[in-house]
Parts: C-alpha cells; sequence; structure tokens
C-alpha cells in the first residue's frame, strides 16, 4: 500500500495545487488511488455529513467517489476546538488513524492532504508527525522559498519524519529569487540528503483572484450582471495620475483596480488598458457613462464599503489565502505540475 | 471628403416638427432660410405640410434620393429610422437626438445599437446629441441654433455644442463668416480626424478651429493634422489638460482626456497651434480669417501714446516676434512726417496730438518698410484724434502685410472698431492679445515653411539582433526582461554601455576589478531594488582595493538596514564614466498618441526641476535636437565657463534610434536610459543604467 502525504512547511504554500497536479497525474498513469483529509478547516455540511470544504473540491474536482464521511478524519469547528482545549476530546488521533487503514484496504493507494503548515493540528495531537508514527508514509513537503529563513524550519521538519521517506517540492519560486535558489540553495539542501523533485515557477494564474469569490469576500455589490468569472492576477491602487496609473496597468494581464467611486477618469484609464474588474470604495457608485462602458467591455463594477485602503487590505488578504477553486487555476495547476517536476524523480518518490 | 454630408442633393428632416421652438421645426426652418438649393424632405407620419413642404410619413415613403437625414426624434427610435435611411440608400445621418451614450448604459447600448445598422448599409453618422452640420457656401444649415451664420472663412468642429453656438453669436458679433462646421458631439462614427480633413479640403476655409475634449485615435490625428496644416492655419483647444479638467472630461464624455505632455507633443508633431484660452482660440480665428500671415517676425508698433507703447512692447519681446530698430530710410521719412517730439524708432509714437492723417501717413511709411513683418496700431482716444476716421484710413491701407489693431477704450472706439472689424481689421481690447495672435500667425508661417529636415542616414540599428531577444522572452512567457536582455536590446539600438561584472563576493569584487581596471562604480542589484541610491546601494569613483572591500561591505550593510528581507543578486562592478555630462532618455506608451520619447538632464534636474522634453516617436533628427534645444538646461549640454560643448550628435542619434525601438516593439510599454552619460564632442555617450518594461 502506498500513502502519499502531501504536507507543507507553511500554510498556503501549495498543497492543493500539488494535489490536483500529482491527482491528474496518478490518473494519466492509470494509478488507481483513493484521496482523504485526516484534518480539515473549513467545515461544511453534506448530506447530513460534516466534512471539509477543500476536500470536498479536491475530490469533485479529481472526480473521486468518496462517501462525504469517509473523506476527512476531523473537522476543526468552533465546538471541537474549545473541547479540545478544554481537555474533554480524546481519541481523535485513533479516529484519523482508523479512516485511513480503512481507505487503504485492499492495498490501495492513498493520497492524504496535510492541514496549515507541518506542526498544524499538534494541539490536538494530531500534527503529521503524530500521524506519521502510526502510519508510515512517502511524504511529499510543498515549501515556498521566501528567502534563507525557510531553510531552518525545513531542516527541522526532515528531523520530525521519523524516518519516513519524502521529497521536496518548491512552489511559487520567484523569479528574483531563482537564480540564488539555483546555485546555492538546491545543491545545498541535496547535499543533506533532500530529493528535490522540482521547482514550480511563481505563477500569476495560480494567485489570481476570482472576482466572483471577491465579490462574496468583500460583501460587495455587483453592478450589473456579467458573463463568466474573470480571473483576477493583480490589483492596482487607483489613487495616482491618470499617466501614472496608465503605466501601471500596462505593465499587466489581467489586473483589476481598486480606486474610488468618484475618480473616473482612473476608471476610465483602467478600462481602456483592459482591466478585468473595478472594485470602487467608499460606497459610491460611478458615473453613468463609466458603467456603460465597463458593461460594453463586459468589465465587472464591483462596490465596497470602505476607504481604499481597507477594502485594498481585504483583498490582498484575500489572495494571498485564496482557495484554488476557479477552473482556469485547477487547469493551471495541473499544468504546472506536468512542466516543472522531474517525471524520473517522480516515480521514484511515487514508486511505480 | 464627406461632401455628401456638407453638400447633399437632397436632405430629410425626420422628425419635421410643426411646432415652432422645437428642434424638428428650427432645422426645418434654418435649412428653408439658408436657402438649400436641393430637395427638402420632412418626414412626420402625422403632418401633412409643414413651413409650406410636403410631409412624407417615413423615410421610405419619399420619393427621391435622398443622400442626408437629419433625425430629430426620440432617442428609442432612432434605430428604426437608421435601418430605413440604410434601406433608402441615405449616406450620412445627423443625429441631433440626444438620450445616448450621455445618459448611461441604456443610452450607450442604443447608441451602439445605432451604429451597428449604420454599419450594416455604410452609412456615415454625425452626433448622436450634436448641434448639427453647416456649410455656408452649400446653403446647408441643419443646425438647431437660434443665430444664424454668416458665410466666410472660418471651418470649425467641436466636441461642445455650446461652443458651436458660441461661436455662431462670435462670428455675428466680430463679422467674420464661416465656411462650415460640425458639433461632434458623442462622435460614435464621424470623428475630429475626418472632419480636419473635410476642413482643409475645403477650398473655403481658410482657417480651422477645433475643440476637443478627447482624441480617440491620436496617431491619425497627428498625420491628418500635420497635412492639413501645411495647406492652412489650424487652431486647437482642448480641454481637460489638467488633473481636476480630466476628471470632469471623462466623467462628461466617457473617454479619456489624455495627457497634457502627449497633448502638447501631439501638437508638436502636428505643427498646429495650440490656443491657450478660448479668448486666444477666437482671437486666432478672427485674425487668421482676416489678415494674410505674418511672413517673419518683425513687428512695427504705431501708436499714439507712449503707455500702450511700452506695453505691446514687452508683450513682443516675450514672444516669438521682434521688434526691430526700423532702418534709416524709414526713419528719414518719418522725420518728414511727424513733429520732432515724436518717437521714430519702433514703437513709432506719433504723438498725442496726432490726427488720423497723421497715423495714415506713418502707417504707410512702416508698410513700405521691408524688414517689417506685420503692423499693430495701437490708438488712445485723444481730443485731436477721431478714431472712426483713423479706421477709414487703416481700411484704406490695408494690404497684404498683416495689420492688427488695438483700440482703447470702449463707447467711444466703439464704432471705429466696428468699422475695423467690418472690412476685415481685427481689433482686441489690449495690446498683449494683439501680439499674441501676430506671434501665433508667425508660428503657423513657420511651422508650414519646415519641411522634413535634409535626410540624415538613420542611426545603425540591428532589429534582428533585439528582435530574437523579444522572441526568446515571448517563448518563455516572460513579461519581463533580464538585465542582459535590456542591455542586449539596447545595443542593437546602437547604445554603448561600460564594461561591469557582477560579483558576489569581494573576493570576485577584487577579481572583477583587476579586468575593469579603476576607477570603477559599485551597485547592488536587487530585483526589489529600483531607485539604489536612495537607499546607498552605490559608491563612486572606487580607485583602491581597500576602497572596493570597504565600499562593497558598507553597501551591502545599508542595503540590509533599508530593507532587511530583499533579495540581492549581487554588486555590479562597473567601469567610471568620468568626463561626461548626464542626462536621461526615456520613452512611454500614450494610450492616444503612442509612443512618445522624453529627455531631460539627469539626476536632481529631472527630480526636482522636472526640465524635461518629449515627442512623439519615431523622431526625425530635427526633433531630436529641438527636443534638446527646448530644455532650460541646454546650456549645461552646449557648456559653460570655458567647458567644452557635450557630444550632442552622439546625444541625437540616441534619442533618434531610442525613439525606432519605441515604435519598433509595441510590446515595450517603458523604457528609460538614466544616466545616460555624454562626453565631450566626437568622444560619444555611455549608458550606464537602463530599464525596459515590457506589457503585461
Amino acid at each position: 500500500m502506498n500513502i502519499y502525504y502531501i504536507l507543507s512547511l507553511a500554510p498556503h504554500a501549495g498543497k492543493t495545487t500539488t494535489i490536483l497536479g500529482l491527482g491528474e497525474y496518478l490518473k494519466q498513469k492509470k494509478v488507481p488511488f483513493t484521496y482523504r483529509r485526516p484534518l480539515g478547516g473549513r467545515p461544511v455540511e453534506v448530506k447530513g455529513h460534516i466534512t471539509d470544504a477543500d476536500a470536498l473540491f479536491v475530490s469533485e474536482t479529481l472526480g473521486l467517489e468518496i462517501p462525504p464521511e469517509e473523506l476527512t478524519g476531523v473537522v476543526l469547528s468552533q465546538e471541537l476546538v474549545i473541547e479540545a482545549l478544554k481537555g474533554e476530546k480524546k481519541g481523535l488521533l485513533e479516529k484519523v488513524v482508523s479512516l485511513l487503514q480503512r481507505a487503504g484496504e485492499g492495498g490501495q493507494t492513498v493520497v492524504l492532504h496535510g492541514y496549515g503548515g507541518f506542526y498544524a493540528g499538534n494541539f490536538l495531537g494530531l500534527s503529521a508527525s503524530r500521524l506519521l508514527v502510526q502510519i508510515p508514509c512517502r511524504v511529499l513537503l510543498v515549501m515556498r522559498y521566501e528567502g534563507l529563513e525557510s531553510l531552518d524550519l525545513l531542516l527541522k521538519i526532515y528531523e520530525d519524519l521519523r524516518g519516513n521517506q519524502a521529497a521536496l517540492l518548491i512552489n511559487a519560486l520567484a523569479p528574483e529569487l531563482s537564480a540564488e535558489y539555483q546555485e546555492f540553495v538546491k545543491p545545498f539542501v541535496q547535499k543533506k540528503g533532500i530529493k528535490v523533485l522540482g521547482e514550480i515557477p511563481y505563477d500569476k494564474v495560480l494567485a489570481g483572484v476570482s472576482v466572483k469569490e471577491l465579490t462574496e469576500v468583500l460583501q460587495a455589490r455587483v453592478l450589473f450582471p456579467f458573463e463568466g468569472d474573470p480571473l483576477v492576477e493583480e490589483f492596482f491602487i487607483g489613487g495616482m495620475q491618470v499617466d501614472q496609473a496608465i503605466k501601471y496597468f500596462r505593465r499587466s494581464r489581467n489586473f483589476g483596480v481598486i480606486v474610488g467611486g468618484d475618480r473616473s477618469d482612473i476608471q476610465l484609464a483602467a478600462l481602456e488598458t483592459g482591466a478585468r474588474c473595478l472594485l470602487l470604495t467608499g460606497g459610491l457608485y460611478p458615473n453613468e457613462i463609466i458603467l456603460s462602458r465597463a458593461e460594453e467591455a463586459g468589465v465587472p463594477v464591483l462596490v465596497a464599503e470602505g476607504d481604499t485602503y481597507t477594502v485594498a487590505r481585504k483583498v490582498e488578504r484575500f489572495s494571498r489565502e485564496a482557495p484554488l477553486r476557479h477552473p482556469l487555476k485547477v487547469k493551471r495547476a495541473q499544468e504546472v505540475f506536468r512542466q516543472h517536476l522531474s517525471e524520473d524523480l517522480l516515480h521514484e518518490f511515487l514508486g511505480i | 471628403m464627406l461632401d455628401f454630408l456638407f453638400r447633399p442633393k437632397a436632405v430629410a428632416v425626420v422628425g419635421a416638427s410643426r411646432e415652432p421652438g422645437k428642434v424638428g421645426h428650427t432645422v426645418l426652418e434654418n435649412l428653408l432660410s439658408a436657402g438649400f438649393r436641393g430637395a427638402i424632405y420632412p418626414v412626420n407620419p402625422k403632418a401633412q405640410e409643414i413651413l409650406g413642404l410636403k410631409v412624407y410619413p417615413s423615410v421610405s415613403a419619399i420619393p427621391g434620393e435622398v443622400e442626408l437625414a437629419v433625425i430629430a426624434v426620440r432617442a428609442p427610435l432612432v434605430p428604426q429610422v437608421i435601418e430605413e435611411c440604410g434601406k433608402k440608400g441615405v449616406r450620412a445621418a445627423v443625429i441631433l437626438s440626444a438620450g445616448f451614450r450621455e445618459t448611461g448604459r441604456e443610452g450607450a447600448q442604443l447608441e451602439r445599437e445605432v451604429l451597428a445598422k449604420a454599419q450594416k448599409f455604410g452609412l456615415r453618422i454625425v452626433g448622436p446629441n450634436c448641434l448639427g452640420v453647416l456649410d455656408t457656401y452649400a446653403r446647408l444649415n441643419v443646425t438647431f441654433a437660434a443665430v444664424k451664420p454668416l458665410r466666410g472663412a472660418v471651418g470649425f468642429f467641436s466636441q461642445s455644442g455650446a461652443l458651436c453656438l458660441h461661436l455662431l453669436e462670435w462670428s455675428r458679433a466680430e463679422k467674420v463668416g464661416l465656411s462650415r462646421f460640425v458639433s461632434l458631439g458623442n462622435k460614435c462614427d464621424v470623428s475630429e480626424v475626418e472632419c480636419l480633413r473635410a476642413l482643409g479640403e475645403d477650398p473655403h476655409t481658410r482657417v480651422i478651429l477645433g475643440y476637443l475634449e478627447g482624441i480617440d485615435d491620436g496617431r491619425a490625428f497627428v498625420e491628418v493634422a500635420r497635412e492639413v496644416s501645411c495647406k492652412k492655419p489650424v487652431v486647437i483647444f482642448k480641454s481637460g489638460v489638467t488633473g481636476a479638467g480630466a476628471r470632469a472630461a471623462s466623467s462628461h464624455t466617457g473617454s479619456l482626456a489624455g495627457s497634457e505632455q502627449a497633448f502638447s507633443a501631439a501638437v508638436k508633431k502636428a505643427r498646429v497651434i495650440r490656443a491657450a484660452t478660448l479668448q486666444e482660440f477666437f482671437d486666432q480665428a478672427l485674425f487668421f480669417a482676416l489678415q494674410p500671415p505674418m511672413g517673419g517676425p518683425a513687428v512695427a508698433v504705431l501708436t499714439n501714446s507712449g503707455g500702450p507703447g511700452i506695453v505691446a512692447a514687452d508683450a513682443i519681446e516675450r514672444s516669438a516676434l521682434e521688434i526691430p530698430t526700423l532702418g534709416p530710410e524709414t526713419v528719414d521719412k518719418l522725420r518728414k512726417i511727424l513733429p520732432p517730439y515724436a518717437a521714430f524708432y519702433n514703437p513709432v509714437d506719433v504723438a498725442g496730438d496726432a490726427d488720423a492723417e497723421r497715423y495714415e501717413k506713418a502707417l504707410q511709411i512702416l508698410l513700405e518698410d521691408p524688414k517689417i513683418n506685420g503692423i499693430l496700431i495701437i490708438l488712445s482716444h485723444t481730443a485731436t484724434v477721431d478714431p472712426a476716421e483713423v479706421a477709414v484710413r487703416i481700411i484704406r491701407r490695408k494690404g497684404k502685410k498683416p495689420l492688427t489693431a488695438c483700440f482703447l477704450g470702449k463707447e467711444s472706439v466703439r464704432k471705429g472698431a466696428s468699422l475695423l472689424r467690418r472690412k476685415g481689421v481685427p481689433v482686441f481690447p489690449y495690446p498683449e492679445e494683439a501680439v499674441t495672435t501676430l506671434e501665433k500667425s508667425w508660428l503657423f508661417t513657420l511651422l508650414s515653411q519646415k519641411t522634413k529636415g535634409r535626410e540624415e542616414s538613420p542611426p545603425k540599428v540591428d532589429f534582428a539582433r533585439a528582435a530574437a531577444v523579444m522572441k526568446q522572452v515571448r517563448e518563455e512567457e516572460r513579461n519581463y526582461l533580464y538585465d542582459h536582455e535590456v542591455r542586449e536590446i539596447l545595443e542593437a539600438y546602437g547604445f554603448r554601455f561600460p564594461k561591469s561584472l557582477l560579483a558576489r563576493t569581494t573576493e570576485e569584487a577584487l577579481l572583477a576589478a583587476k579586468v575593469i581596471g579603476y576607477p570603477l562604480v559599485l551597485k547592488v542589484v536587487s530585483p526589489e531594488i529600483q531607485h539604489k541610491t536612495d537607499l546607498g546601494g552605490v559608491k563612486v569613483n572606487i580607485r583602491t582595493e581597500e576602497e572596493l572591500i570597504k565600499g562593497f561591505q558598507e553597501i551591502l550593510f545599508r542595503v540590509k538596514k533599508a530593507l532587511p528581507r530583499a533579495t540581492i543578486t549581487g554588486i555590479l562592478v562597473q567601469e567610471m564614466i568620468t568626463n561626461a555630462r548626464e542626462v536621461i532618455l526615456g520613452f512611454t506608451r500614450d494610450p492616444q498618441f503612442g509612443p512618445m520619447v522624453m529627455f531631460g538632464l539627469g539626476g536632481i534636474y529631472v527630480e526636482v526641476l522636472k526640465d524635461v522634453s518629449f515627442r512623439l516617436a519615431p523622431l526625425e533628427f530635427e526633433e531630436a535636437r529641438e527636443m534638446i534645444r527646448e530644455i532650460r538646461g541646454y546650456g549645461l549640454l552646449r557648456g559653460v565657463r570655458g567647458e567644452e560643448e557635450a557630444d550632442l550628435a552622439a546625444l541625437t542619434s540616441a534619442l533618434v534610434a531610442l525613439s525606432r525601438l519605441a515604435v519598433d516593439f509595441p510590446e515595450l510599454v517603458e523604457g528609460e536610459v538614466n544616466p545616460f552619460m555624454v562626453r565631450r564632442r566626437g568622444e560619444g555617450a555611455v549608458a550606464v543604467d537602463a530599464r525596459l518594461i515590457l506589457e503585461g
């Protein structure tokens, strides 16, 4: 039985991206597998069962038919957290172990989806390192390389892997860090005996924000219905002079602009340079003429309460943590996985 | 061009109305009172006869051919009317009706529908939401203006209907007639560019005025304007040039007002005259419509009072005009007719006791002086002078040299001023305004005479080399360029860079120094740092190994302090360029006018003094030279206090080459060579740092 446990050093490192990529790869190689998430953090109810929203999304996207009650071992709900803190919650580890045993029955290959950072869930007795003692897995560690500090944690985690086989995948490697990484960091970790499956460069599509999700998060008003769900790769704040703004807009593809509802000049400049979304702040509605131009161009216009700074902060936070839901992002995740991972090393890691 | 619009054989007025005061009535009335000679077909399903004309229930019911339809029905009915017009074979429609894009989304949708229908039939549209079209020579007046136009030489196109109305009033007040005007309205189809061309081709139009809020196709505008302004003066007034104005324009017209820099660069390229104020705009029309253009910059001022003469002299001195001392022959002639206490030089002061005859004689002498290109006559109403009589005498002497007058006063000079106006001599209330019109007239002559500079061999460009780099970038789906790629592209366009090597340790730096040789410059290289100097990331004039090691470490300490999380790729060890003057070259891409080149002195001059000049790319050599001469710091490049002149030829070539790069690769949205070090004449120039920004 092969269990692949996809973990990361820190939250939002790209575990879902990796799992979608890996799942698609296994399907192509005709390797039957199932999927579980020992611990989930976004409770959602399906057919009377509480499960994890991300896990549900992954299993649906990969077309795996897993009963909702079998999908997740433990879902972090408010209630569970309080009980655990009071010391009233027992037997969680056992629950998870038995879930995984059921999943792997008959030698079935299982892909496990970690939660948060490597040590997340420790207070519940459910961290990855505890689980690894109980169930031997092949660990695929996803890491965003963000400078030398990342290395300390990586080495510590390797000590805590308890002898399980492991490999490293670098995700969202920024171009400015690439040279340093390739020249010094990669050889360094390899010398430490860490296998590196590949590096996925920073990808704007994967970092993109779906306008529909953004609308929900910001509780923004949508001024006219729009088709599809545009993906915004970066947001600009339209606080400057038009000439300056245009310079920034031009440098970007698939951008959105956060701007006061009264700045019709910036709004027009954004529309003319191909903005994907206008996010107007201050609760101010735009001029009718702008609205008609936006509608003509099929560019959604959202109106959010709060000043530009507040809205921009929310957007920034959301785009850092935006879940991978948008179909374009899923497709892209699977593409980059294939493109940037060494197939030989991957096979060696997977043991296939 | 657009003859079917200005000189149609038959006109249909759709929405013709029986009720006086309604748009559909006024248009018909205007068309009749203009004496339109072609067929007029009022269309209204509910009327039989309006203003003595047979009314048709629909466009399709009109028996004859229709070239032009004027539409004054409610906006929602317009698409249907356009469909009918299209089927009927109508060639152009002037849509007066409002209720389109200017009102919001539904209106915009309606406008799109109208345009789509029109395009299906090849029907051209003026408007919607406009005042109409006028051609006084074709006796066509399809406007709903209450004021009737005078026939004359001024052609006008305007994005503002209100200014069209003002023009009509002004034209009557100043006794200056109009040839054609077009109120562009929402300009969903016929644009300022086509109007400009049509007015350029119209033999009756001697001066073209254009009022613009935004330009849709800037490049086409510049091209046509340049062509037309070789033949006749084109005066443009553009609103929305400040931040506040641009915001007002964008919410009024729904189009970008555009940047002031780009527009003024466009004006220079197009060689049109730009009016700074509406006053100047109309003054200029007056002058060009009535007077021959200035053949040169020399102006003589003729006055009967000292003060206003001095004011005029000041204004001339501040302008591009000259106020030359008169030749001995002219002075002798003046001495013979003027009292000894008069001033014989320039300004010529005929003295406070002058009468009309003295004015006339002096004027005649000035007109005969071949050195003088134009004359400004100033009159203060003294006891001895009759302004009306002076006006009569001026009119009598009016000839091939441009004349303008300034009659100071209000009531008492009214008759004289009015006489002058009627007979084609522009009168201004103050000397400064008169001087400005003369100046702009000279500018027109100067610009229209300016032919393409002598063909200079273009700078050597290795397009293929640059294109190969860009191809590579595209293949890798990158939207940024690496430093070495920027360098490679610019080298292909003739730029030279100093020798440099990247070092990551002091040991590597020492090795690099051995290869390059002292003195050196050290610069931090980090993708996150744009302004290296501000962070202490640059050390210049490194002359020894000790200084090199110290400098290297100091840069790293300072940068880490300022930006602890910045990624430092290394330190660039670079040959130091000495004995050179620092300038900055760059380009940006304007949404309306396309690539635009910038030039300025480097460092603080560009940041603090904003001492920069702009031109639209591609540059001709002469334009590049103008850019260099235009900055205030030009003297520094020419050399001060015994310093030798900088290599201006190398600088000119670099500007031309950079402009070519901007045109050749539209995917480069921005570029900058800063600092560009220009050595002494004959020694060339070196690009020390550069960046090119790719489109996203």
